[in-house]
């Protein structure tokens, strides 16, 4: 299958998926990724925002109205621990419009480069604490990729396509839920070190219990290695 | 590595083995030398083994707890010539 045919697949199966179930809504979902490397650490800073233009319950009508969501800063550390192996510690400050929240994050990510690919593999473990709801703990795995929509390699002024494909299992007292993410983008490097990336950020949960969960967020990423 | 003569590769594993205890050889290639037109016509008698060469090889080296990639090459003697640093592009967005 040709590298355009995989991402039209992949669209098509991701707003099929969607549009066959129940209660959605979604919106906008901004960020803005500055990294710095030193002595083999390297930190990345992170602002997002998540802003909701539709909603769509089951028994009403759809409607199109802009509600603030959250916005999050975070901060990340990660460290090489081997040729293609990283650890990395984070915490993450929430506000979403009641109240604050505070998220502590641990990752280990393998990261391949192939002739013209490249695959990363993220497993995650964090906790979520505020002082209305009870903490949230979460083990989250993700597989991402990218590759060049032209050429071996991605150069400066090029595109190409990224896509994360995540699962989330979250505890929160005795309840339990399960999300799963696909992420499709296409990236667009501006400068080396420099990159720009839009695309959908489907999300589904709660389809273990009676009413399933859709979320269909605008993502548009900007990454700066400063 | 296994097509390498054993005294080339014993040669270039004491060189890599010297930078750093710990190596990860990620492509090796070979690198022919000669004129142009003579090369050519070895290739098309398919008479490699008269083809002079030299060794590229692309290393992952751990040097001093920090992590590098190099492309070091070698002649036919197994003696280094060059050493160069790769810097690959970051993987930051598929990363984080």
């Amino acid at each position: 299958m040709t590298k355009e045919r995989l991402c039209l697949t992949l669209f098509i199966v991701s707003t099929a998926v969607g549009l066959s179930q129940s209660r959605s809504d979604g919106g906008l979902l901004p960020s803005v990724n500055l990294i710095h490397k030193s002595k083999g650490y390297a930190y990345n800073f992170r602002i997002e925002s998540r802003q909701f233009v539709f909603n769509d319950p089951p028994s009403e009508r759809s409607t199109f109205t802009y509600d603030y969501g959250l916005t999050d800063i975070s901060g990340l550390v990660s460290k090489k621990v081997d040729f293609d192996k990283a650890v990395a510690l984070g915490y993450l400050f929430r506000w979403n419009g009641n109240a604050i929240e505070h998220r502590f994050i641990q990752q280990f990510i393998v990261t391949r480069k192939y002739t013209d690919f490249k695959l990363a593999h993220r497993i995650t473990t964090d906790q979520t604490f505020s002082q209305i709801e009870a903490p949230i703990y979460r083990l989250r795995y993700r597989v991402a990729t990218e590759f060049p929509l032209s050429g071996d390699n991605v150069d400066v002024n090029e595109f190409y396509f990224k896509l994360n494909h995540e699962y989330l299992n979250a505890v929160q007292g005795s309840q339990y839920d399960l999300e799963i993410r696909i992420l499709p983008f296409i990236g667009y490097e501006i400068a080396a070190g420099i990159n720009i990336e839009i695309g959908i950020d489907y999300r589904v949960n709660s389809f273990l219990a009676k009413e399933t969960e859709h979320r269909f967020f605008l993502g548009i990423n900007w990454f700066k290695v400063l | 590595m296994r097509g390498i003569p054993q005294a080339v590769r014993e040669c270039i594993t004491a060189v890599l083995r010297e930078e750093s205890s710990r190596y990860r050889i990620k492509k090796m290639q070979y690198q022919f030398v000669g004129k142009p037109e003579v090369l050519l016509a070895l290739l098309m008698r398919d008479s490699l083994e008269q083809l002079a060469s030299n060794y590229e090889l692309v290393v992952q080296v751990k040097v001093d707890n920090a992590y590098h990639i190099y492309e070091y090459l070698f002649d036919n003697s197994g003696k280094l010539t060059q050493r160069l640093e790769v810097m690959e592009r970051n993987s930051f967005n598929i990363q984080f």
